[in-house]
């Protein structure tokens, strides 16, 4: 909590002295709305709706531009899933020559649930570096390297810190083809996990002040942890590899049609990371990239019609394997015999975008089709969203 | 409580509500008139130029530049572009080429741009030769809501001080109006008690009176019976229950008739082995009917200097007060010495909480939602007047426990 | 020969750039056209006092003149347009020196639109200095959950 603070009085000074610096700061407002009609996409189906609102200020000096971005969520039906983060930070831009430039970014990121899933709140630092060439021989190379370290003061089992980096090549050809190849590596290092739980019968939350966090335990209780409950903390690695191979056809300016493959492979099973699936699976459902193995693949077409309206549809398919991760009852026992989870996810999405002014606007639906071993997972989601943008600007 | 805090609370929400309108009028009022005033303004200078235009362009091109360069130092202005007939021939402009011309036939438009409002003011004037000039300036309006901005950044500095200074404030008054409060509370409770406690002393002193009559027919009526009473031991000792419970009931009644006077124990020397039998006969009803048992240890042949009546007053109050705790075994035990008889009350109830243990002996103080919690009063009342106390030395859940101590009394 | 001929007429437009600097050059909102075209090449000149101002040399597909496009800071183009990349771009165009010149509006390319200019001219890099890929552009960040 007082690290909350100490944030937010530093965005406040910001925004202080952006104040008075005046005319180079620049303010920028957000909102976006959608209605989902499986918000948690599981077999739960519930439905919602949220508002996420945002804004953002940031105050350019030289190279350097300082910004702090709060976000809000609103779930109307479900409000204890409700958030808010926010993030100060700093991004460096220097030329090099030509088109090349190399990017630096430095936030702090913290988020906040209500008081029940209070759990699933974190705050950390985020560290971002990014190089791009531009060659002679129609070559684009970029190297980029990301940092994120979350801690959960009230879980620390879901503390964790990220490496990525990846190496990308782009070629363009004359016609009108982009090649594409991203290899990228992925490690995600959970320091103290809650590994290892023996299931018993009723599930309890029992509240250990020994530890340095609460734990949840399944065992019958509440109690000590000793006689049938087995609480074993440890550290996991998570390394995680990937390929992506996309081709861009444009067919004249206004077209283009993309289409991209995909292969990710974990070199290590999640067997034994309890508190690793429960984060993951219940509140990180769209970045569970690092758990899954498997290929994907999508096929976009973006269009821009009459004045500047941007079009966008895609389909994409993937087949996801969680080595280690294996299909659960409702009450969260292994279901003998132990069969892995393994999805297949469809994907439809249409977008449209268009800047009106100082408005940025969009609107778009998404469906999800999820197959899965694990019923709790098979599901089906439809997503109508819309949102407006509007940014001041403020210069000298 | 809550009211208090409401009522200070809605005042200063409508006085901050009232200060933000005012604020905004105010502004938007700012607003208008700065709006006049850049109109105003980018008029006069048009008028300016126009008119020094032409005698600027006598002494060459170059004044005329210098003068538009004097001018454009000037930061409210966004950009100025001089025509000489068809030809630009100058532009300056502080974002990269921008100069929005639009073809229209007023001299003065607006039009937005991300900084805002940009007064576009177009001028003519003429040169020697009767070249014509055009002169377009546009002026940022919007520059001027940095006035407008410190007044409100003011402004909320003074409302978020002054908010704070409130809140600070009513914090205080709300933590000692706490303090002062709960005192009032307290009396204001124990003059309610005090007013019941003497309405109802009023009410039972009417119905002891109205009592009395009947009761002394009974005893008068009793006193005839014993006449026709076989000598049997059983009969008299049902005679001697039956007197002496006409007689506790008068006793009673005197006591509460007057709760303020005091109580003169009569002392005569009482079987207490006897006394306890009686008793335990007397409360026989009750205790069936609450299934509990009422078990009694006191040696046979001991014989103390007391008053029974006051006696068994006591025991029953402390018997009936066990039994509505939900007890089901009450123990009472009775020893002699020779100058002190020790009565020990114990139960299995629910017990007390610290602190209604500690106040147990007041009056209008009980665990029970009917009563008015006399009844231990009174037998502290009753002891105090037979020289004797009563302790309260276990209130554990399922072992409550009284000890009494009655001193031997002088014979009357 | 073509490419000779091709190379020639950068250099001239080039020296004609450099000369035009000294040319006064607005953007005019009242002769904004959109041309469909095919980039020769894309260079950083001096434009407006600026040292890497991106421009782009097209050469319209209907009429197969060269135009001199002048976009935005380099800083401000995130567009991976390459030599050979066929795109449309809406903007202020007038001739200068005998050059075609446009000041740019909008650039499409491969189904996305970006745009530099507002509908006045007004440039849409300034005040979003040093800002990687955070908002501007018309991009917006992802949504969903964290």
């Amino acid at each position: 909590m007082d690290k909350k603070r100490l944030v937010l009085l530093l965005g406040l000074v910001l925004m202080l002295t952006g104040r008075l610096a005046a005319k180079n700061l620049n303010i920028g407002i957000d909102y976006n709305g959608y209605y989902s009609d499986n918000i948690f996409m599981n077999a739960s189906a519930i439905t919602d709706y949220v508002s996420q609102f945002h804004a953002g200020i940031d105050l350019s000096a030289k190279k350097f531009n300082f910004y702090l971005d709060a976000d809000g969520g609103i779930y109307k039906d479900n409000p204890e899933f409700n958030t808010f983060n926010i993030e100060p930070g700093m991004a460096f831009l220097h030329h090099l020559n030509g088109r090349n430039a190399v990017r630096v970014t430095f936030g702090y990121a913290v988020l906040d649930y209500k008081e029940l899933f209070s759990d699933f709140n974190y705050h950390g630092p985020k560290f971002q570096a990014n190089l791009k060439i531009y060659t002679a021989g129609q070559f684009i190379l970029e190297g980029g390297y990301d940092f994120e370290s979350r801690g959960y003061p009230n879980y620390d089992s879901f503390d964790f810190l990220n490496h990525k980096a990846f190496l990308e090549i782009s070629r363009f050809f004359k016609s009108q083809t982009t090649l594409r190849l991203q290899a990228g590596f992925n490690y995600r290092y959970y320091p103290h996990i809650v590994q290892n739980l023996d299931f018993g019968d009723d599930y309890n939350y029992f509240d250990n002040t020994k530890s340095q966090g609460k734990w949840m335990h399944k065992g019958p209780g509440p109690h000590s942890p000793s006689g049938t409950d087995q609480l074993i903390y440890g550290s996991m690695g998570i390394p995680n590899v990937y390929g992506t191979l996309s081709i861009v056809q444009g067919i004249g300016p206004r077209v283009g049609i993309a289409g991209e493959a995909e292969l990710r492979k974990n070199f290590r099973g999640l067997d034994d990371a309890d508190a690793l699936i429960k984060n993951s699976y219940i509140i990180y459902p769209y970045n569970d990239d690092y758990l899954w193995d498997g290929t994907r693949f999508s096929l976009a077409v973006k269009i821009v019609l009459f004045k500047a309206l941007g079009v966008e549809g895609a389909v994409s398919y993937a087949d996801k394997n969680y080595p280690g991760v294996y299909v659960m009852d409702a009450g969260g026992n292994v279901v003998e015999p132990a069969v892995e989870r393994e999805d297949s996810l469809l994907l439809y999405t249409l977008k449209l975008s268009k800047k009106i002014g100082k408005l940025d606007i969009f609107a778009g639906i998404r469906r999800r089709e999820n197959t899965s071993t694990d019923d709790y997972f098979h599901y089906d989601m439809l997503t109508i969203s819309a949102g407006i943008g509007y940014y001041f600007q403020g210069l000298k | 409580m809550k009211k208090r805090i409401v009522l200070f609370i809605v005042p200063l929400i409508l006085i901050l509500i009232a200060i933000f309108f005012l604020n905004r009028y105010t502004r938007n009022k700012i607003r208008a008139q700065s709006e006049q005033v850049t109109i105003a303004e980018g008029m006069t200078i048009r008028n300016l130029v126009e008119v020094s235009g032409s005698h600027l362009t006598d002494e060459g091109e170059n004044a005329l530049m210098a003068f538009l360069d004097n001018l454009y130092r000037n930061e409210l202005i966004v950009y100025i572009g001089l025509f000489k007939d068809k030809e630009l021939i100058r532009l300056l402009s502080r974002f990269e080429g921008y100069f929005p011309i639009v073809e229209t036939q007023k001299d003065l438009h607006v039009i937005d741009s991300p900084i805002g409002k940009i007064f576009h003011i177009k001028g003519a004037f003429k040169d020697k030769m009767g070249n014509p000039f055009y002169l377009h300036i546009g002026y940022n309006y919007d520059f001027l809501s940095t006035f407008e901005d410190t007044l409100s950044r003011n402004f909320y500095i003074v409302v978020i001080l002054f908010s704070i200074i409130i809140l600070f404030i009513t914090g205080l008054i709300i933590y000692f109006d706490k303090k002062f409060f709960q005192k009032e509370l307290e009396l204001e409770r124990e003059k309610q008690e005090k007013e019941r406690f003497r309405e109802l002393s009023l009410l039972t002193s009417e119905i002891a009176h109205e009592i009395k009559n009947p009761l002394n027919s009974i005893y008068l009526s009793f006193n005839a019976l014993e006449k026709y009473l076989a000598p049997r031991e059983e009969a008299l000792f049902y005679r001697d229950a039956l007197r002496g419970e006409i007689r506790r009931i008068t006793a009673i009644i005197q006591s509460y008739s007057d709760l303020s006077r005091e109580i003169y124990p009569r002392i005569e020397a009482v079987d207490m082995a006897k006394l306890a039998a009686e008793f335990q006969w007397m409360m026989e009803g009750e205790l069936k009917k609450n299934n509990a048992v009422l078990t009694v240890h006191v040696e046979k042949d001991t014989i103390f200097n007391t008053d029974s009546d006051l006696v068994k007053q006591v025991l029953l109050n402390l018997v009936k007060n066990a039994i509505e705790a939900d007890a089901t075994a009450v123990t009472l035990t009775m020893v002699l010495s020779k100058k002190r008889l020790d009565l020990t009350v114990g139960d299995n109830g629910a017990g007390l909480d610290e602190k209604t243990a500690a106040d147990i002996f007041k009056p209008y103080v009980s665990t029970k939602t009917r009563g008015m919690g006399l009844g231990l009063h009174i037998v502290l009342k009753i002891l105090k007047a037979l020289d004797g106390d009563i302790r309260l030395v276990s209130r554990s859940p399922g072992n409550t426990v009284f000890k009494i101590e009655i001193p031997r009394g002088e014979r009357m | 020969m073509r490419k000779t001929v091709l190379f020639l007429w950068l250099l001239l437009l080039s020296a004609a750039a450099a000369a035009g600097e000294e040319q006064i050059k607005y953007y005019r909102v009242d002769s904004v056209k959109t041309i469909k075209g095919e980039v020769v090449d894309i260079k950083s000149e001096t434009s407006f006092h600026k040292s890497d101002f991106t421009v782009i040399y097209l050469k319209e597909k209907k009429s197969g003149e060269i135009y001199r496009v002048e976009v935005s800071p380099g800083w401000f183009f995130n567009m991976d347009v390459m030599i050979g990349s066929k795109i449309e771009i809406t903007g202020s165009c007038t001739v200068e020196n005998g050059v075609n010149l446009v000041m740019t509006r909008s650039i499409a390319f491969q189904g996305e639109i970006f745009l530099f200019r507002d509908k006045y001219g007004f440039p849409l890099w300034r005040g979003k200095r040093g800002q990687p890929n955070r908002g501007g552009q018309g991009k917006h960040r992802r949504r969903g959950k964290h």
